[in-house]
């Protein structure tokens, strides 16, 4: 074998004992870390958000194909899948917003009709920004298409990124005549209630001063339409951009949520547990627990699949050129093989630690901080695996504020107690330098 | 501490060496006229001026293809560096030594003229007798190397060097067909023995030269690397390390394996100690500063389309030349020396490669026990977890080189999957062995 041919080799034998060895034995807890595959479209998105990488990166990242070969790659990797015996349990499909483009609408459908007569259905995530809502024709397709899935038996969820409505202006329309209102968002709950979806916001620097109100119109709509009020996962955006005066902001914000949720949970100290523990404290406040992955993003545990040219890349964040890890190889319309290209950085991505990290390897927050975003670091850092320094702060802030807040209502020590982990006790030594340093004049 | 530099002097070379980390293409001359006249217009000196200190360059190099080529223009940089930099001492170059004597004499007589006690470092690239060199280089190569050197020692004795003391060491690199000659006839071994301490002896019999010494040892081989080796390579790799053994003759990686092991404990204290030293104290500068002499080029567009539009560039043996690599490189680790908020992300990123190094053990056996499952790795690998660390902290020391990491896998912590194979199946082990024997 020539050094091409080795590569080939070694590339599916690690899809073969990771992915396809899950998706081989769907039911096995021990494979829970390689059972979903995500399809990437494009970059194509009807909004131009200010904190987003694909307005920026899209084209590089995933680079336009015809629709015609996006979905007779789809059919030949789902014919793979049938062929193999191969059910992975669940399917992402991403790309910019791929619910107001015929292609999003046509790849959804396709997997909703092949799983039809499947023995073992997997179910079916898209993250959207829910603008479909503003296309009629294309949201009566989309409701066709999820009429259909329930018939199939077939689970997709449509997971929310809105903003809310005072960050709007992070998120601006690139097309006119398209409006955000009351009732638009009315719409939204309403149908995100009926099918029991959620809400995934990304809290970004800019507009952190408006978060307060922001969620608490989250918490507002969420009452309005009966949706329980612990169902928002709210994540921070690790761009570099944020200031030292927005991450003061942030820490604001967080001590109002530790706050806010401890009276929503009548301030009783057993339902405050089962709040950060149980129901995951909005993600965001849920820093006691341990993530069963080296990453705690769905990077490890994906195979993430670009249709347009069937490219096994690490994420959609992450796909650039020198990044992807090889190709399926089709011959006669079947998937015969790979051919790799950059198995080093996908093997590293899949197996790492992110405690090993340079900087974060002697961290004092090693083991609590949820990492950067490998992406975004790359895009800043010019380097995958270094540390964003503005992230760095924003994460020790993160850390301190939580702390802090639980401190002021009494649950930090009870908090570490139930947790009584790693995570539990760095969080305490931070604390307590925390406390020592601002103690000093 | 940043106190070494690389600097661009040249861009052609009489030879093709078949293992040059450099392709070349004849858009290469109008580049070299480029670079000789930011040497002699001042604006080399500008962009050095715009990334030292003066007090902080002490070292520096001449590279490029060939620095022979540009002597007379490097003379007239130094004279003008030297002001700049008080604390300039050191000065290196390489080269394959095919000039005549007189060009090389006359060049360390002038260093010796412009006034400061220099310790120059000459590196003589020679790969052993007629049937390795002249086949890796060019036909006839040999000969004349062999005929300078004697003719350069010669009349080292007619030219006193009232300042500078000169370094001279040999620079031989091995590929896998070489390796093969040797095993095919181990004989050869002794035969490439008896060629360099025949030059060695001449040396020590008609210098009397005491500003010049030579490193008699230096001929230990080294490898063409990264290289994009298979695990049959890695085997004969082993063969031809256990024949050198046996004959008598270490290769410089237990040289590397033995600094390992008796500063062990400096690993995790000063994990900087083992890396190379480019982005750290020693980087590379021609218009751009970059990491070390491996970037010179690869910032000019016009070099990069040309070399890509070769047609067997892809199949190329030497290293990765591919547009994805090139501009992870391009955009992360060329850097305008004047862009000091770019420089200093540049300086800080390279920080991270040599003073940590969690990740890159980390990926390092996560890439080897894979080639193991794969066959494409001795077994020992996934049943010794002890050789399995020491195996990584080795790759990642002995050969740790960021920019062909970019090159070949577009993260500076990342060794290549090329140089994993190759020690790992069978070389490290007799290394290991060889150390742990006592050399025997």
């Amino acid at each position: 074998m020539n050094f091409q041919e080795e590569n080939d080799k070694l590339l599916w034998n690690i899809l073969d004992t990771t992915f396809f060895r899950a998706w081989r034995e769907p039911n096995k807890l021990e494979h829970e870390n390689w059972n979903k595959v995500e399809l990437i479209i494009n970059s194509i998105c009807n909004l131009k958000c200010k904190y987003c990488y694909l307005a920026k990166y899209g084209e590089e990242l995933i680079p336009s194909s015809p629709k015609t070969k996006v979905l007779k790659n789809l059919s030949i990797f789902l014919n793979f899948l049938r062929e193999n015996d191969l059910h992975p349990k669940s399917f992402e499909i991403f790309s910019g917003e791929p619910l107001v483009q015929d292609i999003g609408l046509s790849v959804l459908e396709q997997v909703v009709d092949f799983y039809k007569d499947e023995r073992i259905k997997p179910s079916i995530t898209i993250p959207t920004n829910g603008t479909v809502l503003l296309y009629p024709k294309k949201f009566k397709r989309l409701k066709e298409i999820l009429r259909k899935s329930e018939e199939y038996s077939l689970r997709v969820f449509l997971s929310f990124s809105i903003d809310g409505k005072y960050c709007e202006s992070n998120r601006p329309f690139r097309v006119r005549g398209k409006v955000r209102d009351d009732k638009y968002y009315d719409r939204l709950f309403q149908f995100a209630k009926e099918h029991n979806y959620s809400f995934h916001p990304m809290i970004y620097s800019e507009k952190i001063e408006t978060w307060k109100d922001n969620f608490l119109w989250f918490q507002s709509m969420y009452e309005k339409y009966k949706i329980p009020w612990w169902w928002l996962y709210l994540l921070e955006v690790r761009n570099p951009e944020w200031s030292t005066h927005q991450i003061i902001e942030f820490m604001k914000f967080l001590n109002f949520l530790v706050k806010w949720s401890w009276n929503k949970c009548n301030r009783d100290p057993q339902k405050f547990v089962d709040f950060i523990f149980k129901l995951r404290g909005f993600n965001i406040l849920n820093i006691f627990s341990t993530c069963g992955r080296g990453m705690p993003c769905s990077i490890q545990s994906t195979l993430h699949l670009r249709l347009g040219d069937l490219a096994i890349v690490p994420c959609h964040r992450t796909s650039y050129p020198a990044f992807i890890a090889g190709y399926f190889k089709v011959k006669d319309n079947k998937i015969v093989g790979v051919k790799a290209h950059n198995i080093e950085t996908y093997l590293t991505i899949l197996t790492l630690d992110n405690r090993n990290l340079p900087l974060c390897e002697n961290c004092m927050i090693r083991n609590t901080c949820s990492k950067g975003c490998l992406g975004s670091q790359y895009e800043t850092t010019g380097d995958l695996f270094s540390p964003i320094p503005t992230v760095c702060l924003l994460e020790h802030a993160k850390v301190i504020a939580i702390a802090e807040a639980l401190d002021e209502i009494g649950m930090l020590e009870r908090l570490i107690r139930v947790a009584s982990n790693i995570r539990s006790r760095e969080i305490k030594r931070m604390y307590e330098r925390w406390k020592e340093i601002v103690k000093k004049p | 501490m940043r106190e070494a530099c690389e600097i661009l002097v040249a861009a052609v070379c009489p030879l093709a060496c078949k293992y040059c980390y450099i392709p070349k293409d004849p858009s290469m001359q109008t580049m070299h006229e480029e670079i000789r006249e930011a040497m002699k217009s001042g604006k080399l000196l500008a962009r050095l001026k715009d990334v030292f200190d003066s007090n902080q360059l002490k070292y520096l190099g001449f590279w490029g293809t060939e620095p022979a080529t540009v002597f007379p223009d490097i003379l007239q940089f130094l004279r003008e560096a030297q002001k700049v930099f008080p604390k300039l001492a050191n000065l290196s170059f390489s080269t394959s030594f095919i000039f005549p004597p007189d060009v090389y004499l006359k060049f360390l007589k002038g260093i010796d003229s412009v006034g400061r006690p220099y310790k120059v470092d000459m590196q003589i690239s020679l790969d052993g007798p007629s049937w390795i060199t002249d086949k890796n280089r060019m036909e006839g190569v040999t000969e004349r190397v062999v005929n300078n050197w004697k003719a350069f020692i010669d009349a080292l004795n007619d030219t006193p060097f009232e300042r500078i003391t000169v370094s001279l060491k040999w620079k031989a690199t091995h590929s896998i067909e070489n390796m093969k000659e040797f095993l095919k006839n181990p004989q050869r071994v002794e035969e490439y023995i008896g060629f360099f301490e025949s030059l060695n002896n001449y040396f020590i019999k008609h210098n009397r030269n005491k500003r010049v010494t030579l490193a008699v040892k230096s001929y230990v081989p080294t490898l063409v690397v990264p290289g994009k080796y298979t695990s049959e390579d890695g085997k004969v790799f082993a063969k031809y390390l256990q024949l050198l053994h046996l004959k008598g003759l270490k290769s410089t990686y237990s040289y590397r394996l033995r600094r390992l092991l008796i500063h062990e404990k400096e690993l995790t204290r000063n994990p900087s100690c083992f890396t190379c030293s480019g982005g750290r104290s020693n980087f590379g500068l021609s218009d751009n500063l970059t990491i070390c002499h491996r970037g010179f080029y690869l910032d000019d567009e016009r070099y990069v389309k040309a070399i890509l539009s070769h047609p067997d560039i892809e199949n190329w043996d030497v290293s990765c030349f591919e547009k994805g690599f090139l501009d992870v490189y391009k955009r992360n680790f060329v850097v305008d020396p004047r862009d000091e908020m770019n420089k200093i992300r540049f300086y800080y990123v390279m920080r991270n490669y040599h003073d940590y190094l969690s990740l890159k053990i980390a990926a390092t056996e996560a890439l080897l026990i894979e080639l193991v499952k794969a066959g494409q790795a001795s077994r020992v690998y996934l049943e010794s977890q002890e050789l399995r660390t020491l195996f990584a902290l080795f790759i990642n020391s002995a050969l740790s080189c960021p920019s062909e990491n970019i090159l070949n896998t577009g993260s500076l912590h990342l060794q290549t999957l090329s140089l994993i194979r190759l020690f790992a199946n069978g070389a490290f082990e007799e290394l290991v062995r060889y150390e742990l024997s006592g050399g025997k």
